[in-house]
């Protein structure tokens, strides 16, 4: 009993001596990302159309305008599109599914793709990836509108029919 | 009271990212200055009426057919077709008026449909000289109607007489085609 002591005060100093010959730092790293997503379509200017009659006569639906978007992504994502209707002054039977829209171009970073977009209530428009490094994913296509279905009060006065197309990015990460 | 205040920023923190203001809006206008367009005559039809009367006319039952009219409309809008004369000449011709002349409708396509009256007369007013009527024609060729023009020559006390010594003589007109909004 004499003899374990003394050995294991000798392995406790050794032990001891080890670790404060050591030279420890720390470092410590957050990475805080509160926004993944960023949606830039101020290229989509706004459309004035007045239709004429080859439109009439023409196939429905005809181009009335083009749309173009930018996304900027940390994630997986979906670009999607909707309309509302503000205003109609004498046009009977004009509603939202009288438009639609396609997508014809994505390029860029995140391997974009075209969605099928379609006619509005909420379509899709496109899909892609993390952007980074890029300048991001450019989306663009064609605004239709078929008016088959219109039937427009008396003119004059001339009629119209105003509405918002509203776009939108969302996180598509399962 | 100090773990309330830690929670409710949180929760304030994750609203906002779910709704972190992603979207973009273009607004869309859409003019309509004319609802309405008509092309009398279409390309595959007549031309003004130019006819000489026979003898075999005049043996003929009245009336006698004296060509055809055509009219194309292009609508966003429900629409009626009229036609009738606006302007009439038969210096030479006693008891010829407008009301000898008459016209119908035999075909219309594109959503449009062949109205049963005939007037031509100078003054009368729709139905009597509607023609046709129909709807949005969006997407096609436009509403294509088509007829005669008859002429009537009457008989009696009451029928033309002519001037002989003026021959060769000529009743001559101008028929206007109208096309307008029935939106109610």
């Amino acid at each position: 009993m004499r003899h374990i002591k003394p050995v294991a005060v000798i392995l406790l100093a050794l032990s001891l001596g080890w670790v404060g010959g050591l030279s420890q730092t720390s470092q410590t790293v957050t990475i805080t990302v509160n926004q993944s997503l960023y949606l830039d379509c101020s290229a989509s200017a706004a459309i004035n159309y007045t239709v004429t009659q080859s439109d009439i006569e023409g196939s429905q639906p005809f181009t009335i305008g083009t749309w173009s978007c930018n996304v900027d992504s940390l994630t997986a994502f979906t670009l999607n599109a909707n309309m509302v209707i503000t205003t109609n002054t004498g046009i009977s039977g004009a509603s939202v599914d009288d438009f639609s829209e396609t997508c014809t171009s994505a390029t860029g970073g995140g391997t974009p793709s075209c969605g099928p977009g379609g006619t509005f209530g909420p379509i899709t428009l496109g899909s892609g990836g993390n952007t980074a490094g890029s300048l991001g994913a450019d989306f663009s296509g064609d605004v239709r509108l078929n008016v088959s279905d219109w039937d427009v009060s008396p003119i004059p006065p001339s009629r119209s029919v105003s509405g918002t197309i509203n776009y939108s990015v969302s996180d598509s990460t399962p | 009271m100090t773990k309330r205040v830690v929670v409710a920023l949180l929760v304030g923190a994750v609203g906002l990212s779910l709704s972190s203001g992603l979207v973009a809006q273009q607004n869309v206008t859409i003019e309509i200055g004319q609802s309405l367009y008509l092309d009398c005559v279409p390309p595959d039809q007549p031309g003004d009426i130019y006819y000489v009367i026979t003898q075999a006319d005049i043996e003929a039952p009245q009336p006698i057919d004296i060509g055809d009219w055509g009219c194309n409309v292009d609508a966003v809008t429900q629409y009626r077709l009229n036609s009738q004369f606006t302007s009439f000449s038969a210096p030479y011709v006693v008891n010829a008026d407008t009301s000898d002349f008459t016209a119908d409708c035999v075909n219309a396509d594109d959503f449009g449909t062949c109205a049963p009256n005939s007037s031509l007369t100078l003054g009368d007013s729709d139905p009597n000289t509607r023609r046709g009527t129909g709807f949005n024609t969006a997407g096609t060729d436009g509403a294509d109607f088509r007829g005669n023009v008859y002429v009537n020559m009457g008989v009696g006390p009451a029928g033309w007489d002519v001037q002989s010594s003026q021959l060769p003589v000529y009743v001559t007109g101008v028929i206007t085609y109208t096309v307008t909004d029935t939106t109610p």
